[in-house]
């Protein structure tokens, strides 16, 4: 497939007097793709624009180089899992799927066939006939993951797939999206708001925040613009002050902030990387014992803010 | 970037049939339902309800084929009456083809058509006249500056006054009377003054003119004034609730109808029909100083009682309460007669016997036998607490089926023919040898007596007989609404529409489910057909199973062999049945449409018909055409539609049809609207 499969220009959409999508310009190419955002950034009405089901105010984006607004024929060639749960507990995931293959004109021995097939890939074959009711959140997610590719489309959307789950679940989820695109050859967008979780999936990414892309391309490239704003450490010792004489010689180290119990610090730092490798020798050097260190900027809300200068 | 290579492998065959994806929306309500407790126990108690009944008596009851009227009843005469306490003022014509009932005064411009009947207690003012093709009852005064025509019977407790003239079938030519008071009263002062010592002391209400002791006259007696001056000529019927006083000579060619008091004091030629409802002698009485030739019929409802002639061919005798119209000139001694002395005994033990023709066109109550010898036709209610016997025949012929009934308490014997167009109803003996005929139902306990009448057997075979002429079993002709209109089946059919529709829209919003449908190749007319077919599914295994398994059942059984007839009905069944199932459904789904809680939507599709119902009742009485707001009574008349049937009047088949579309093109229409709207924010 030559060209991006989905292509967006000034797109915007607008809720009333909230803005949803605001100049939203991208390019995303075949392959694994992560939306990644803060909650309300705009991820769910870029997949919703995507899958037609709401209409951009200004703008235009193409999927496979169609308009996807009003395009029945186009809805055949992506499966979309949306980000909230409409599962019937009622249902099993056999009931689902069979349906769901309906909604797509599937039916007979085909379409049984396609089941279990999907039911394998996602892991679920041996929970097919258990009610819905009494699944955790992960096999709940991969039955809404099989429902999205049960018509075999070519471009998977899925808002996201591991948010509520716990680790083992995340992982599971993780490895079968790798494995849809790798074994199956699907494309996938996945969404989310953890960027380390997106990172395990996938390298290419477009950041979006307040409803812009406000970073697209390898997500290595993004994590160099990151880092090249300082990064806020926070560091908590008994001999805090010790510490701080040696961070100071420390050629990237910006400032240190003592709070006032002066037990613990706020260190800016320019190369985050480097300090945390310089760190431990530093420790074992003076012989202290600390009870914490951790970055403050190590969520997306700050690496957003980093992108966008504010 | 990193791209990792792309090896999609779509399905080899074709891409499903985009033609039939709302099927699988269907299947999946359907299946949903099937599951619901409350969806499967409505319908297992409604089949219960309302079919095993009218499976049994199609199986168990005879009958010779499916007609319409076991499908929705026996036509009705649907000409309501209309009932006002108020003043009319019409500017145009009157049609009436049921009853208008009016407290209030009627003043009226334009004509009185129709073949219904119009009550006034206060009377009626007509500038233009009025033209009674029905009954004109007036109890108070009718002022007719117009001209009276018609067929009908004019009567009441009222006067006629005015300019107007009465001309028609009915009454007298219309340029004898300009006023029938003024001129009865002008008669009567034009005797006073040119007789003044023949005029009868009026002022005990009682006639001074001679007549024999027995109060008769021998026939052919001359009156015993001389011939008047003014004529009373009537070529057609002439009736009052009134007094009327006269004086003159009253000649009539039609009946000539009095429930007040009257005073004759000329003689009387033609029929005369004096009937009092009240019984009693002072208000019934028949004060006869002169002649009543009796040519035709005499028709005896009051008391008969005077000093007059009576004179004629016929014959009347007795002090009793006759009630009855005496025919057949050439019968020497029409009635033969004895009912007690007391006056108000109308329940005397004493016998009555016909040895000539009589006719009663009023009740018959007698405690004692009657004996029929000639003709005995009866077309009230006759109830005879003693025996029938004589080798006469009696026919009883009611004016509107089963309202009629003879009661006989005593036996019943019969040579001659006995004719039951009403019904027939005692705890009697049927005896005799004489055929009972007619298309009436016979009830109560009937024992032959053995031992006298070795023919019961033949009589039981012919009571048969009887029943099997009827166009329909007893069975059938006590649902006198059909399996079809079966208003329970209505009510259980709201009643799981309302279920079945109150979580198919509303459940998908409150769990965004439209994602999962439009976010596929689903398109909005896809998503309202699959739930619309879906629901008419799960609600045909109960609106569709009921009158069509019926239908099927009564063919299966008929013993008849005109099956195309059958069919025709049974198509005609099923069409109804189709209409019945997604009639309420589009509604159903509008409002499951407005909430996403499916509760809410239960309740309020249920009290939406229901509001809608008691609204038109309660409009209705002012203006018929509320009925069309009834949904129930929609669905009522589009069966009358389908099967031939009248509706009621104000009522066209274009208005049904016109509201039943709007009713289902309407609701759709919002719910298309809506579930772009409210879905997903498209």
């Amino acid at each position: 497939m030559n060209g991006p499969i989905i292509w967006a220009r000034d797109l915007s959409r607008w809720y009333g007097e909230v803005i949803g999508l605001n100049q939203f310009n991208v390019d995303i190419e075949p392959g694994i793709t992560g939306i990644v955002g803060p909650n309300g950034s705009g991820k769910s009405t870029f997949f919703k624009t995507l899958t037609g089901l709401i209409r951009p105010s200004v703008g235009q984006i193409r999927m496979f180089g169609q308009d996807p607004w009003n395009n029945t024929a186009l809805m055949r060639d992506f499966g979309f899992c949306p980000d909230f749960d409409n599962l019937s507990n009622e249902q099993t995931p056999r009931d689902f799927l069979t349906f769901v293959g309906g909604l797509h004109g599937k039916g007979g021995e085909e379409l049984a066939k396609r089941v279990d097939e999907v039911l394998d890939i996602v892991g679920m074959g041996d929970a097919a006939d258990r009610k819905i009711g009494g699944f955790s959140k992960g096999m709940r997610q991969r039955t809404k993951i099989a429902g999205a590719m049960v018509h075999n489309p070519k471009l998977l959307l899925l808002d996201e797939p591991l948010s509520g789950t716990d680790p083992l679940g995340r992982r599971e989820i993780i490895d079968l999206v790798k494995k849809l695109h790798r074994q199956h050859g699907h494309n996938i967008i996945v969404s989310s708001h953890v960027l380390h979780e997106v990172e395990r999936l996938t390298h290419q990414v477009v950041v979006i925040y307040k409803g812009r892309a406000v970073a697209v391309g390898d997500i290595s490239d993004i994590r160099g613009m990151i880092d090249k704003h300082p990064h806020n450490i926070i560091v908590e010792s008994k001999e805090m002050e010790e510490l701080a004489k040696r961070f100071v010689e420390m050629p990237f180290v910006v400032s240190i902030q003592f709070n006032p119990d002066r037990r613990s610090a706020i260190v800016q730092v320019q190369q985050p990387d480097e300090f945390f490798n310089a760190f431990p020798s530093l420790v074992e050097e003076l012989g202290c014992e600390v009870d914490k260190v951790y970055s403050l900027d190590d969520n997306l809300e700050s690496v957003f803010r980093y992108l966008v200068g504010w | 970037m990193g791209i990792n290579p792309i090896e999609y492998k779509p399905w080899k065959k074709k891409r499903g049939d985009h033609k039939k994806r709302f099927l699988s929306i269907s299947s999946n309500v359907f299946r949903t339902n099937l599951k619901s407790k409350a969806v499967l126990g409505i319908i297992i108690i409604g089949l219960l309800l309302t079919l095993v009944i009218p499976l049994l008596g199609a199986v168990l009851t005879p009958h010779e084929k499916l007609t319409k009227d076991m499908a929705v009843g026996v036509e009705e005469d649907r000409e309501d009456d209309l009932e006002t306490f108020g003043n009319f003022y019409i500017n145009g014509d009157m049609n009436i083809e049921g009853s208008l009932s009016l407290q209030g005064m009627l003043t009226l411009d334009g004509n009185v058509f129709g073949t219904g009947m119009y009550t006034s207690a206060n009377g009626i003012t007509s500038e233009t006249g009025l033209n009674v093709s029905g009954a004109l009852d007036i109890n108070g005064t009718a002022f007719l500056d117009g001209e009276l025509t018609g067929t009908g019977t004019i009567y009441g407790f009222g006067f006629i006054e005015g300019k107007g003239n009465l001309s028609g079938d009915w009454s007298g030519e219309a340029t004898v009377f300009d006023n029938i008071t003024e001129d009865i009263q002008r008669i009567r002062d034009d005797r006073e003054m040119d007789n003044p010592d023949s005029s009868p002391d009026q002022k005990d209400g009682q006639t001074t003119n001679p007549v024999d002791d027995d109060g008769t006259v021998p026939p052919g007696s001359p009156p015993p004034y001389p011939p008047p001056e003014y004529r009373m000529n009537l070529t057609g019927d002439l009736g009052t609730e009134g007094d009327l006083l006269v004086d003159g000579e009253i000649s009539i060619n039609g009946s000539f109808y009095v429930n007040g008091y009257l005073s004759l004091r000329g003689s009387v030629e033609g029929t005369i029909f004096f009937d009092n409802h009240n019984m009693l002698a002072q208000y019934g009485e028949l004060t006869m100083a002169g002649s009543v030739m009796v040519d035709g019929e005499a028709g005896l409802m009051g008391m008969l009682q005077g000093e007059g002639i009576i004179i004629g061919t016929g014959f009347l005798n007795g002090t009793g309460n006759v009630s009855g119209s005496l025919s057949q000139e050439d019968i020497t001694n029409i009635i033969s007669m004895d009912c007690g002395d007391d006056d108000d005994d109308t329940s005397s033990e004493d016998s009555l016997f016909v040895e000539g023709s009589l006719t009663i066109e009023g009740d018959v109550l007698c405690a004692g036998d009657i004996g029929i010898d000639g003709s005995l036709y009866i077309d009230g209610v006759c109830v005879i607490m003693g025996n029938v016997t004589g080798s006469g025949s009696l026919e009883y012929k009611s004016t509107e089926m089963f309202h009629g009934e003879v009661y006989v308490m005593g036996a019943f014997d019969t040579n001659g023919t006995v004719v039951v167009d009403g019904s027939l109803n005692g705890a009697g003996m049927i005896m005799g040898t004489g055929n009972i005929n007619g298309t009436g139902m016979v009830h109560g306990y009937f024992e032959p007596d053995e031992e006298t009448y070795k023919e019961d057997e033949e009589i039981k075979t012919r009571l048969l007989e009887m029943e099997s002429e009827n166009e329909m079993s007893s069975y059938y002709s006590s649902q006198t609404s059909g399996f079809l209109r079966n208003e329970l089946v209505v009510i259980f059919t709201l009643l799981l529409a309302s279920i079945i529709c109150a979580d198919l829209i509303s459940k998908d919003i409150s769990n965004n489910s439209f994602v999962l449908y439009f976010s596929r190749s689903i398109t909005t007319r896809d998503y309202i057909s699959g739930k619309f077919i879906g629901a008419a599914v799960t609600l045909g295994l109960y609106t569709f199973i009921v009158p069509v398994v019926v239908a099927l059942a009564i063919i299966g059984t008929q013993t008849g062999s005109d099956y195309s007839t059958s069919f025709v009905v049974l198509g005609l069944t099923v069409a109804g049945a189709l209409i019945t199932t997604v009639y309420f459904i589009p509604f159903g789904l509008m409002i499951s449409s407005f909430t996403k809680r499916p509760s809410y939507a239960g309740v309020g599709i249920f009290m939406s018909f229901f509001v809608l119902i008691i609204i038109s009742e309660i409009f209705r009485m002012f203006d018929k055409r509320w009925m069309l707001a009834n949904p129930a009574s929609i669905l009522d008349f589009t069966y009358q539609l389908l099967f031939d049937r009248a509706l009621p009047s104000q009522i066209t088949g274009s208005m049904v049809a016109g509201i039943l579309l709007t009713f289902l093109a309407i609701p759709l229409a919002i719910l298309y609207i809506n579930i772009h709207r409210k879905g997903v924010g498209r």
